[in-house]
């Protein structure tokens, strides 16, 4: 059944998890073939940094809170056919987000010290909050 | 209000405009094919994801479906990094952009947030998947950033909405 906008905005705001205290997370999303990492709870506009990553700013700070992989299935596939060891990352189907930035970061190959930088901030934020995510990988 | 067309694009491929998927939300977004409504999905998991973040729970809630059925623009085609990457879930993968009137920091309502655009993207199975806030081009005001270099085609727009 199709939702009114009543009833989805009641449905999602009746759920009690805004008051339950945020953590970092990541989550592999099959249907955007994306992962979506979340570092800290503040509101965020987006940046485009290339075509496979998006980062996210505070709207307090302006400082760096989380980030989105894209086409994260293609990019593994490319890794893993250059570097089959890459496959021992993946424990119980899932992997260290900071592997998956850094992964990314070689398969792009950029040439600008910006892009460079901002894969490398993400990369040592996933590091320092420790987040892990399934690996869309067949090991 | 404009629909756009080209040879290369085949508006039919979306299917019918009823949507529905176990795990999954339905609800109404602006249909560029006709000017009516069609469905769009959204993952349950996505509330989740909201956790201790009021004003992501809002923005889903109230900001989301408001682009959704009050576009400005919507684009198509994600243009791919990678050519093994050139699949119809890109060619027929579609971006709404909005500009709500509306924002949310933390649990507090405010004004729209000046320079940006809301975008929410959408795969071909008609799945919105992620959303958010973006600066928009600042030569082309109306437009988000890299708009020719993220899309393929503008297929609608909307000049009555400011």
């Amino acid at each position: 059944m199709t939702l009114s906008n009543e009833q989805f905005e009641q449905l999602v705001l009746s759920q009690s998890i805004v008051n339950q205290p945020f953590t970092p997370f990541a989550r592999y999303d099959s249907d955007g073939d994306s992962i979506e990492f979340i570092a800290k709870p503040d509101a965020y506009y987006g940046r485009r940094v290339d075509g496979l990553l998006t980062v996210y700013y505070s709207l307090n700070d302006d400082e760096i809170v989380g980030g989105l992989i894209k086409g994260v299935s293609i990019v593994l596939k490319k890794i893993s056919q250059n570097f089959p060891g890459f496959k021992v990352s993946v424990v119980d189907g899932k992997i260290k987000l900071e592997y998956l930035f850094l992964s990314n970061l070689w398969a792009s190959n950029p040439d600008q010290p910006i892009i460079i930088r901002e894969y490398k901030r993400l990369a040592d934020m996933a590091e320092e909050t420790q987040v892990e995510t399934e690996c869309p990988l067949a090991v | 209000m404009e629909i756009y067309k080209s040879d290369e694009f085949d508006p039919g491929f979306y299917g019918p405009k009823k949507k529905t998927r176990r795990g999954y939300f339905s609800i109404h977004a602006f249909d560029f094919r006709d000017g009516g409504m069609w469905d769009i999905l959204i993952n349950e998991l996505c509330v989740t994801d909201c956790r201790g973040r009021p004003d992501a729970l809002n923005t889903l809630a109230k900001i989301v479906p408001l682009v959704l059925q009050n576009p400005k623009a919507i684009y198509a085609g994600i243009r791919p990094e990678y050519e093994q990457d050139s699949s119809k879930d890109l060619s027929y993968g579609l971006c709404y952009q909005g500009f709500p009137k509306r924002s949310f920091r933390g649990p507090d309502e405010l004004p729209a947030l000046p320079g940006k655009c809301f975008l929410v993207f959408i795969n071909a199975e008609r799945v919105a998947y992620t959303w958010r806030w973006e600066s928009v081009d600042p030569l082309r005001p109306l437009m988000p950033e890299y708009c020719q270099q993220r899309f393929e085609r503008k297929v609608f727009s909307n000049d009555t909405i400011e």
